[in-house]
C-alpha cells in the first residue's frame, strides 16, 4: 500500500514552531476557540517575549536542524482516492525555525504586589 | 489566566496595560505586537500529521518531489523518497508545540509605533514522525517472488499467474524507494520476462549457467575470448533472451578483445563463476573434506579458471572438524542468516568462535548503514583479539 506525500513548491507556506513547556489551557476549562493566547513582543535585541495571561516567557528564536513539515489529509470527498491509494497527504507548509520558551514563567503578579 | 478567558478582541490598549503590569518598558520591545489566537478552526487537528525532515527531506519537498509512506497493514510503515528508505517512529514531544502560520521574526517587527496584529494558532500538537534513514527491506523480495520464480521454459505453461509480480504490484508491497529496489533487481538478479519480474530459480541459473560454460570447451573460446551472440545462437531454444541477458551481464565482462566487426567479446568473470560452482557442489552436498571438495571444484570449473579458497566467502565455511580430524567445507550462505544484528552475530559466533576481518565481512555486511559500517558494527557487537598478529573477533560474552 502507497500513502503518497504531495508537495507544491509554491503552495507551501513557512510557518513557526513555537515551543512551550507544559500545555496551555484555559483556566476554566472551556473550549480553546477565538480565544487570545497571549501576546508575543520581540525586545530590540531579538529576545521573544510571550505574555500569557499574568506570566511573563522569556524564548530564544533558532533555526530547526530538522525541520517540521505540516500534512494535511486530503479528504475522501475530493473523489480521487480509491483502493489502492486510500490516502493522500499534502505539505501545506514546513517550520524551519522554532521559538522555544523553556524557563520557567514569571508571575507578573509578584511585580504587581511589591509595588 | 485572565486573557486566555477573554473572548473579546484585545486592544492596544489592552496590551500596553499588561506591558506596565508587567514591569516591560515599552520603549525596549519592537513596535510590532503579534497577539496569538485560536479560531474555531485551531486544533481540529485529525487530518494534519507532523513529519520530522532531514536535508534530504527537505530538498525533495523543496524541488517539489513526491514523498510515499510505504508498508501493508501489519507492517510498520515506512517513508520513501526517490532514493532513500527511512524508518518512521510517532514520537511525543514533552513540550507542546504551537504552529503559527504567518508569523514575523524579530527583523520584521520593527515599526515607530505600536502596531497589533493578529496571528491565528493552528494548533497545539504533542505528537510528531521522527524519520531515520534505514536500508530498504528487501527480504520479503525474495519470499514474495519465490513462488513465481523461473524454472524453466518447460514449466512456464504450470505457472500460477496470480503469484506474478509487475512493478506496480511490487512497489506498493516492497518498502523501498524506487532506485534502490531497482538496484536490488539487479543484485538478486531478478529479471524482467514480459512485464513480470522474476527470480531465476537455482537449479535453471545451474542449468543454464553450466550449458553457457560448456560453448568455451566447444568452440575453443580463450576465456577471454566469449561471444555473446554465438553463445546466445547456440541456447536460444533453452533460454529465453531476457533470462541470458540477465545471466550473461551477471556472469561477464567485456574483455579487451573485440570481434572483426568491432563488436565486444567478453571473460566470465572467475570470481562469480567459480563461486556459483561451488555453490551447486555444496546444494549437494553441505559438508565436505577439504581435500574431496577442492578437487570436485577445481574439475567443474572451466579450464584456465582456478577456484580459490577466497571465493567460498560468504558461501562456505573452511572449519576444522575435531572429532574427524580433517579440514571441512561446510556450506554456509549469507543469505539464510537473520536480519537483525544480535541474532545475526550469535549465529556466526554458533558455527565458528574466532573470525578474521575477510571471513566476518561478507556475512555482516548486509547490515551496515551509512552510520555504522562494518569496523564499527564489530567494535560494538563483538570482541576483538589478537593471536600471532592477527586480529580475530569472538562473541562479546563469553568465554
Amino acid at each position: 500500500m502507497l500513502v503518497r506525500v504531495k508537495s507544491n513548491p509554491d503552495g507551501k507556506e513557512d510557518w513557526v514552531l513555537i515551543e512551550l513547556q507544559g500545555d496551555v489551557d484555559t483556566s476554566n476549562g472551556e473550549h480553546m476557540k477565538s480565544q487570545n493566547i497571549g501576546d508575543f513582543h520581540f525586545a530590540k535585541d531579538g529576545t521573544p517575549i510571550l505574555i500569557i495571561g499574568y506570566h511573563i516567557l522569556y524564548g530564544k528564536d533558532t533555526p530547526m536542524s530538522k525541520p517540521i513539515a505540516v500534512l494535511k489529509k486530503k479528504s475522501n470527498s475530493e473523489g480521487c482516492l480509491n483502493e489502492e491509494h486510500p490516502a493522500e497527504y499534502t505539505v501545506i507548509a514546513i517550520a524551519k525555525r522554532k521559538i522555544i520558551f523553556k524557563t520557567r514563567p514569571k508571575r507578573i503578579v509578584n511585580h504587581f504586589i511589591t509595588q | 489566566m485572565e486573557s486566555v478567558r477573554d473572548t473579546c478582541l484585545r486592544t492596544a490598549e489592552d496590551v500596553l496595560d499588561t506591558l506596565q503590569l508587567a514591569n516591560i518598558d515599552e520603549a525596549d520591545l519592537n513596535g510590532i505586537t503579534q497577539i496569538l489566537q485560536f479560531t474555531p478552526n485551531s486544533n481540529k487537528n485529525s487530518d494534519i500529521k507532523l513529519l520530522e525532515l532531514d536535508t534530504h527531506l527537505l530538498n525533495v519537498l523543496n524541488e517539489g518531489d513526491c514523498l510515499s509512506f510505504c508498508g501493508e497493514k501489519h507492517e510498520p510503515a515506512v517513508l520513501c523518497t526517490k532514493d532513500r528508505t527511512y524508518d518512521i517512529k510517532e514520537a511525543e514531544t514533552s513540550n507542546s508545540w504551537m504552529l503559527v502560520p504567518n508569523f514575523k521574526f524579530a527583523e520584521e517587527t520593527q515599526s515607530n509605533e505600536r502596531i497589533i496584529e493578529r496571528r491565528d494558532v493552528k494548533g497545539i500538537y504533542h505528537t510528531y514522525f521522527e524519520v531515520h534513514n534505514c536500508k530498504p527491506k528487501l527480504s520479503k523480495l525474495l519470499v514474495v517472488l519465490e513462488p513465481s520464480s523461473f524454472k524453466g521454459m518447460e514449466y512456464e505453461q504450470n505457472l500460477d499467474r496470480g503469484t506474478l509480480y509487475d512493478w506496480h504490484r511490487l512497489k506498493s508491497e516492497i518498502q523501498a524507494s524506487e532506485e534502490e529496489l531497482k538496484r536490488a533487481l539487479t543484485d538478486y538478479m531478478i529479471i524482467n520476462i514480459d512485464g513480470y519480474f522474476r527470480l531465476i530459480s537455482f537449479e535453471y541459473e545451474a542449468r543454464a549457467l553450466t550449458l553457457m560454460l560448456d560453448l568455451i570447451d566447444e568452440n575453443s573460446w580463450e576465456l577471454d575470448d566469449i561471444d555473446k551472440d554465438v553463445t546466445y545462437e547456440s541456447l536460444k531454444e533453452l533460454i529465453p533472451w531476457p533470462v541470458f541477458e540477465g545471466l550473461f551481464n551477471a556472469y561477464t565482462e567485456v574483455s579487451e578483445k573485440t570481434k572483426s566487426d568491432g563488436t565486444s567479446l567478453y571473460r566470465y568473470n572467475e570470481e562469480k563463476t567459480c563461486k556459483f560452482l561451488a555453490k551447486v557442489l555444496l546444494a549437494a552436498c553441505p559438508k565436505n573434506d577439504y581435500k574431496e571438495f577442492m578437487e570436485a571444484w577445481r574439475i567443474g570449473t572451466p579450464e584456465n579458471m582456478e577456484p580459490k579458497e577466497s571465493y567460498l566467502s560468504g558461501v562456505a565455511l573452511i572449519i576444522y572438524n575435531s572429532s574427524k580430524t580433517r579440514k571441512e567445507v561446510i556450506s554456509f550462505p549469507s543469505v539464510n542468516l537473520s536480519d537483525n544484528i544480535n541474532t545475526r552475530f550469535s549465529e556466526l559466533f554458533k558455527v565458528k568462535d574466532k573470525w578474521t576481518i575477510d571471513e566476518i565481512t561478507p556475512y555482516v555486511s548486509g547490515l551496515t548503514t551509512d552510520k555504522l559500517n562494518v569496523n564499527a558494527l564489530l567494535t560494538k557487537y563483538t570482541r576483538c583479539s589478537k593471536v600471532n598478529g592477527i586480529k580475530y573477533y569472538s562473541t562479546k560474552h563469553g568465554k
